[in-house]
């Protein structure tokens, strides 16, 4: 088996063993792309696969098939990336879904949205006599809310892109962020 | 349908078929299809996933192949694994000899 797969990899001179190289290579790309996965265990499941995948084309090639052949079945068998990206991603214990999922951000939003209505009943009720160290306030309060405002759009936009995100993700930073800020 | 029954199972069947000797995954889902005459066919995509929940429970461990350019990881049931694989097939049984009672052969 190690034989042939040395022949798949290393091979330059045929056709067909380039195209399974750049079938499997393109594959794997596409579950690493859709693949939820923290780092380090991302890179042993994509091992995992190739070898996996890897194997069963030496299987098929062994009774037969050609290696172009085998490639495809070995991948149909795997299915589509998508799909293959959804088993392998985390499993539905550590991961957050339904309300769980918006938790984190829910409470930096509140924030933010009360503290855009401050920004915006200061901004418009302070006086033309105020003094300078009341407007240093308001423009401290200000760029807080701004601030407040950047961690939830972080948090929300980290949320949008990871359907299904583990339980304490990043989302949860902007959360302990958004009330650091406040307090401070 | 089929798939569906075997998820709630997986990680029995895949520590039974460890008791036989350590495997990479590959391996396990061809045993496993084989050993079942071809109506296992486990969801490859969920294979390691579960794989690495038995692993976190100390139910097996595993460790690269060395042995080849290609890097494999080889898994072994665990003695913890063992004693889990007991108590689900005395659960199996259980379970088993209630759907029989239910859905066996009308007399």
């Amino acid at each position: 088996m190690a034989a042939t797969e040395d022949e798949h990899r290393h091979d330059p001179g045929g056709t067909d063993v380039k195209m399974t190289n750049n079938e499997l290579r393109t594959y794997l790309d596409h579950v690493d792309q859709l693949l939820d996965a923290p780092a380090p265990g991302r890179r042993r499941l994509l091992e995992e696969v190739e070898g996996h995948l890897c194997d069963a084309i030496d299987h098929r090639v062994a009774t037969g098939m050609d290696p172009t052949a085998a490639t495809r079945a070995a991948i149909e068998e795997f299915g589509p990336p998508s799909e293959a990206a959804l088993g392998l991603s985390d499993t539905p214990e550590e991961t957050a879904t339904g309300w769980t999922h918006w938790l984190p951000i829910a409470v930096p939003f509140l924030l933010t949205a009360i503290a855009v209505i401050g920004a915006a009943y200061y901004a418009t009720k302070l006086p033309d006599s105020s003094t300078a160290g009341e407007r240093a306030a308001v423009r401290t309060y200000i760029q807080s809310t701004l601030l407040l405002g950047g961690i939830t759009s972080a948090g929300w936009f980290w949320l949008r892109h990871h359907r299904r995100p583990r339980i304490v993700s990043p989302a949860w930073l902007a959360t302990v962020a958004a009330l650091a800020v406040l307090v401070i | 349908m089929a798939q569906d029954r075997i998820r709630g199972h997986l990680n029995a069947l895949l520590l039974a078929t460890l008791v036989d000797g350590p495997a990479h995954g590959y391996a396990l889902a061809q045993s496993l299809r084989i050993a079942s005459d071809g109506q296992l066919a486990i969801p490859e995509g969920s294979l390691y996933p579960a794989l690495r929940r038995l692993e976190d429970e100390q139910l097996v461990e595993s460790q690269w192949d060395t042995t080849t350019n290609r890097r494999r990881r080889i898994y072994e049931i665990t003695a913890r694994g063992k004693e889990t694989l007991t108590e689900e097939r005395r659960q199996w049984r259980q379970l088993k000899t209630s759907i029989d009672t239910i859905l066996g052969e009308p007399t």
